[in-house]
């Protein structure tokens, strides 16, 4: 049986078009490549404060 | 030959392994960009068989993988712009045309899109009505949804969200048939629609006496009319005169009529019917070649997919490194997101560490190729499990102290195995293993406290109790499962431990 109420909470305004621009500098652009760039900097910058002290 | 480093675009020569420019392990990047392209061929066999959601998710993780993979976005803008979504479509190319702006397929949508200001301004308002009629929803007022989404689909009839909703709307109102028409027109569109199937199954329900419910209150209804009928007649009979002359006419009357509908109307109506009946069985045969050739080209159609299918898998058996395994670096990328959003956290719990460090120990590094990707995937690693060791041994001594000791054993085992390694540590974890009755395992702890810590307090204690141990199994010669336990100086013992 579906619960009606329940349905209508999983439906969610639309952007008009005028909104568009905010969707686009909303936009999440990292992707795994740049995961991996941060932990490899996080690696090194770790390794280069062990160095130092 | 020449490539172009993906971090730096500095121009190096083809099967460079490592960029002389800026350092970058080109190995994984390429890793990355396979695994992008093996989503993208999936997404793009979902979206030519009509599956737009399965299509869109495949592309979202390509993307995931590389985002300037220009056809990926491209095809995960048409999907949007499939369903309805164009203010997602829009973003998607405008993100498209950013990362390459010549010779761009976006280009052309987008261009498309602006240079007919009528179908934009169309679309714009479906959403509009869209909104309004989900406004109208929530606030109870269904009347002015259902007639704010039929004015919505008439600007964009494939309007996805707007469809599903009316449908919920018209089997709340219990107008199963109203709904499959537009679940059916959405499946049309996307034939994975989870919510369109979903409520399909509903619209579908058959009652235990095996009719379709809307059956039964059409039945219902006739039922009701047929016993106003009969009402109507009693009544009528109640009225009627009794005049016997006027009886006798009528009967003749009746026999005449009789005579007519039996001898003479039959041969009109079945010349009628005869036609009707040519005329039908005309049509039936022009809808039937009509089917026969649609279900020829549907046909064909299935074996030019086949024949892509099979295309798409040869392609992706040819891929290098023989077979990528997505599971694979689908478990490690998980455990990098999961690290990540560790690191977000202004004060992680210990709970939130060793969430995180039993992800990070199950991932397979045996499968990785790359060296680097393990190399810092173990440095990560090694960050949160020692995060993580000292708290589970705070737990784990407590469950000792409570008397868990199975608990208490597997606590204190994963710290030390995490790298919480201390005279305490070893001591509590050969205590539960005493009192469990793991003697061998016990002794094993209690003589690395001896080992590794001569200088602490705890090393009598250990020595005594190994002892112990010992001569109990030389004793009754058993092992492993001695119930032998600890005995005296358990005061002398617990101050030394604090």
């Amino acid at each position: 049986m579906i619960n009606f109420e329940e349905e209508l909470k999983k439906y969610h305004p639309s952007l008009e078009v005028d909104q568009a621009a905010d969707k686009i500098y909303a936009n999440d652009m990292t992707d795994f490549s740049d995961i991996l760039d941060k932990i490899l900097k996080d690696k090194k910058k770790g390794s280069d404060d062990y160095d130092m002290s | 030959m020449i490539m172009i480093c993906p971090k730096c675009k500095h121009k190096l020569p083809a099967d460079t392994m490592v960029c002389d420019n800026c350092g970058a392990n080109l190995e994984v990047y390429e890793k990355l960009y396979r695994l992008s392209r093996a989503y993208y061929d999936q997404g793009l066999y979902a979206a030519r068989s009509g599956n737009i959601s399965l299509a869109k998710a495949m592309l979202v993780k390509s993307l995931e993988m590389d985002k300037s993979f220009i056809d990926a976005r491209n095809l995960l803008g048409l999907c949007y712009f499939r369903t309805g979504a164009i203010v997602d479509a829009i973003s998607q190319w405008v993100i498209s045309k950013h990362f390459a702006d010549e010779g761009n397929r976006a280009g052309f949508y987008m261009d498309n899109l602006q240079g007919n200001p009528t179908m934009l301004n169309d679309l714009d308002n479906a959403i509009k009505r869209y909104n309004k009629a989900l406004s109208a929803a929530r606030s109870g007022n269904e009347d002015t949804a259902i007639l704010n989404l039929k004015r919505a689909l008439s600007y964009n009839p494939d309007f996805v969200d707007a469809l599903n909703l009316l449908a919920l709307l018209y089997i709340k109102h219990k107008k199963k048939s109203r709904a499959e028409r537009y679940l059916r027109h959405v499946l049309q569109l996307d034939a994975g629609n989870a919510t369109a199937l979903n409520y399909m199954k509903e619209v579908r329900r058959v009652t235990s006496d095996g009719r379709l419910e809307e059956d039964k209150s059409k039945e219902i209804e006739e039922d009701a009319s047929k016993s106003i009928e009969e009402f109507k007649k009693f009544k009528l009979d109640e009225d009627k005169p009794n005049v016997m002359a006027w009886l006798n006419l009528l009967i003749g009357a009746i026999i005449g009529m009789a005579v007519m509908f039996v001898l003479v109307i039959p041969t009109i109506e079945f010349g009628r019917t005869k036609n009707t009946a040519v005329e039908a069985t005309i049509d039936y045969s022009t809808e039937i070649k009509v089917k026969d050739s649609m279900i020829s080209s549907l046909e064909d159609k299935v074996e030019l997919v086949e024949k892509q299918k099979e295309e798409a898998e040869r392609k992706l058996k040819e891929m290098d490194d023989s077979k990528v395994d997505l599971t694979v670096y689908e478990d490690y990328f998980n455990a990098l997101s999961e690290y990540l959003e560790l690191q977000k956290m202004v004060e992680p719990s210990s709970k939130d560490y060793q969430t995180v460090a039993k992800k990070l120990t199950s991932v397979d590094l045996t499968k990785i190729e790359d060296k680097s990707a393990v190399k810092a995937f173990k440095s990560m690693q090694d960050n949160v499990l020692s995060m993580a060791a000292e708290p589970m041994f705070k737990e784990g001594k407590e469950e000792l102290d409570d008397g868990n000791y199975d608990k208490a054993a597997e606590l204190l085992q994963q710290s030390v195995d995490y790298g919480y390694i201390t005279d305490r540590s070893l001591y509590n974890l050969a205590k539960a293993y005493q009192n469990l009755g793991k003697a061998k395992k016990a002794v094993k702890y209690f003589d690395m406290v001896v080992e590794k810590f001569p200088d602490s307090d705890l090393v009598d204690y250990a020595k005594g109790r190994a002892d112990t141990l010992r001569d109990d199994a030389a004793g009754t010669g058993e092992g492993e499962d001695s119930d032998a336990e600890g005995t005296g100086e358990e005061s002398g013992e617990e101050s030394a431990e604090n």
